[in-house]
């Protein structure tokens, strides 16, 4: 399967953004004191999982759009007057297996998250809190680019 | 009693992590809802099928946040808050329960 343009950019914008902020949370471990080989291994660790699940969801997103086929149908928002008005409409076979293909995607790639999150809390090879951390931060990215195209409107 | 402490202090854990992790179920429903939209709208409208997926992607990604978030708290629940809660009890007890007794 080839990698949308669309899909690759934005897993380089979230891995770019997500790499900074595990940076960040390093250094903030450097300044408390609390720094050693654990706290490496853990932002790593939880890094690639961030990062990973977050291509593996744009990748099923991207299968789901792939299998849409044109079905011509018109748009169902209807204006009357000052209104807009959604007409119920049922879903396409396309769209239902889209729907079942990313609510699995999400039991599966959850399920991997939290053995990965297992594994970091329970080796002592990870810094629990440096695995957890990283998991949260495509949030913190997507929610820093929305701020920051705002303030540039 | 102190087994009967911490005993109840597990139980918490256990029931707290378990409400946490319903957090997971609200993002996987939305999710696929949010799919199926978008792929009749690309359905609808061919030509915007690079616009809609990089906005689904965002979309889906914000969404599922917080199942992660329900997913590390449980998990911080299980693994890590017993034996912080379990330790405190322990210098607590042995720091006020002397005296208490003197």
């Amino acid at each position: 399967m080839k990698v949308q343009p669309a899909v690759r950019q934005e897993t380089a914008r979230i891995a770019a953004g997500t790499a900074v902020l595990t940076v960040i949370m390093v250094a903030v471990f450097l300044i408390l004191g609390r720094f050693d080989w654990t706290v490496i291994t853990g932002a790593l660790l939880g890094y690639l999982a961030a990062v990973g699940n977050f291509f593996l969801m744009a990748l099923t997103v991207q299968k789901a759009a792939d299998e849409m086929k044109p079905t011509g149908a018109p748009d169902p928002i209807e204006t009357d007057g000052d209104e807009a008005e959604e007409k119920d409409v049922p879903l396409s076979e396309d769209a239902k297996r889209g729907k079942q293909r990313i609510q699995l995607s999400y039991t599966l790639r959850m399920f991997g998250l939290a053995a990965i999150a297992i594994l970091g809390v329970t080796l002592p090879c990870f810094n629990s809190v440096a695995v957890l951390l990283p998991m949260l931060f495509p949030r913190i990215v997507i929610a820093l680019r929305g701020a920051l195209q705002s303030s540039k409107h | 009693m102190l087994e009967l402490a911490i005993g109840i202090i597990l139980a918490g854990c256990g029931i707290g992590a378990g409400l946490a992790l319903i957090a997971g179920i609200g993002p996987g429903i939305g999710e696929g809802n949010a799919v199926a939209k978008a792929c009749e709208a690309i359905g609808r409208q061919p030509e915007s099928r690079g616009a809609v997926t990089s906005t689904m992607i965002m979309g889906c990604a914000i969404a599922e946040t917080t199942g992660l978030y329900g997913l590390v708290i449980g998990i911080l629940l299980i693994f890590v808050a017993p034996g912080i809660f379990v330790g405190t009890l322990k210098t607590a007890l042995e720091t006020w329960g002397a005296a208490l007794i003197h």
